[in-house]
């Protein structure tokens, strides 16, 4: 009996009776042309909020190397390296502990794990660009 | 035979494919096609290199030398011809996963699976709440459904209770006129139940396999099973 519910239950013939629905199709692909960001969000948010700490304290030190007359140069070396190192340790620390556990299902989705890291870690570049430029716009500008 | 499978631009087409570790030949010189509506079942002992020759077709691992084309597109790693979806033995989904996220991720192009009640209890569920048999059963439902033309499934029926491997071999059948799979399991009598074609892969060759006596010659059974 027992048994029989659970078949009935979870048949294929019931999947099979509504198959030609397509009544509901656009949700399911309501990512679709979202899928890297997606992905990227919901998957990759260490390599994010690590690179997002690293601007932070980049930001939140900045006042300190205003003070003093070398202040400028010691900040663009600050900045440098800061990021340089934040840089390495997300994406080492991503490719050896976290990648692996979900290579098979981004692989599945059709995106190269390798690639999917290449491309935040150039947004986050492009971003540190940006940041650069407002903050040189910031210090000679209002600063000086 | 061989000449109309080559021709056909249909099929997942592995030839000359040859793989070895430390010194040791895994797999030598394999050929191996799988119609765009064919089950085709691979059965061995472990270590023979079934895992090894599904990473290798998906493009997990690399062989030595293979020559590989997917409905007439010659490939190197088949996940990235989008026509290939591969059930590792492992499992593959992150747990943090929530069943309706999964499900949109893969852009199913069945949205009524979503009426299965199995579905339908466990929408909003995250993996981690599940038991590690119901994961697996709506993980290969996943690989199933998805709209890819050939899917390898590698142990599908592990941890599987009795009535899900059987519900797993009713969605094989209903999927298998859209889609050719390739399946490997050590319930060697399921696997035998929907295969089209079985062949046993045996000191890094395959071998055609006809019935259960054909697996006591090879060697992967005993008489008294």
């Amino acid at each position: 009996m027992r048994h029989d519910y659970l078949f009935r239950l979870y048949s294929v013939q019931r999947l099979n009776s509504v198959y030609n629905d397509h009544a509901n199709y656009e949700v399911y692909f309501l990512l679709k042309h979202n899928k890297m960001l997606a992905v990227s969000f919901k998957f990759f948010r260490f390599i994010i909020f690590f690179n997002l700490f690293v601007t932070g304290c980049i930001l939140l030190q900045s006042p300190r190397f205003m003070l003093n007359p070398t202040g400028i140069v010691s900040f663009y070396m600050f900045i440098f390296w800061l990021k340089v190192f934040g840089s390495i340790i997300s994406v080492a620390a991503e490719y050896i502990f976290h990648l692996p556990k979900k290579e098979v299902f981004l692989k599945n989705l059709h995106i190269s794990p390798i690639r999917i890291l290449a491309w935040l870690t150039t947004i986050d570049f492009l971003l540190f660009i940006l940041l650069c430029i407002m903050l040189k716009f910031y210090l000679t500008t209002i600063c000086i | 035979m061989h000449n109309a499978e080559i021709l056909s631009d249909n099929n997942l087409y592995i030839d000359s494919l040859s793989f070895s570790r430390g010194g040791n030949d895994i797999i030598t010189n394999l050929y191996l096609t799988c119609g765009p509506n064919e089950v085709v079942g691979i059965l061995g002992r472990n270590g023979s290199g079934k895992s090894t020759l599904m990473k290798i077709i998906f493009g997990q691992t690399k062989p030595d030398f293979a020559f590989m084309r997917c409905q007439g597109e010659k490939f190197e790693k088949g996940y990235q011809t989008r026509k290939i979806v591969y059930l590792p033995q492992e499992g593959f989904l992150p747990r943090q996963l929530l069943l309706s996220e999964a499900l949109h991720f893969f852009e199913l192009d069945d949205p009524n699976l979503l009426q299965l009640p199995f579905i339908q209890q466990n929408f909003k569920n995250r993996l981690s709440h599940l038991s590690l048999g119901m994961i697996r059963f709506f993980e290969t439902l996943l690989i199933l459904h998805t709209k890819h033309s050939f899917a390898l499934l590698d142990e599908p029926f592990v941890g599987l209770s009795p009535i899900y491997i059987d519900l797993i071999k009713e969605h094989i059948q209903l999927v298998k006129h859209r889609k050719g799979i390739l399946i490997s399991d050590h319930y060697f009598r399921q696997v035998m139940d929907i295969s089209d074609r079985l062949y046993l892969l045996k000191d890094s060759r395959l071998i055609q396999v006809l019935n259960e006596d054909d697996l006591i010659f090879g060697g992967y059974l005993n008489h008294m099973d």
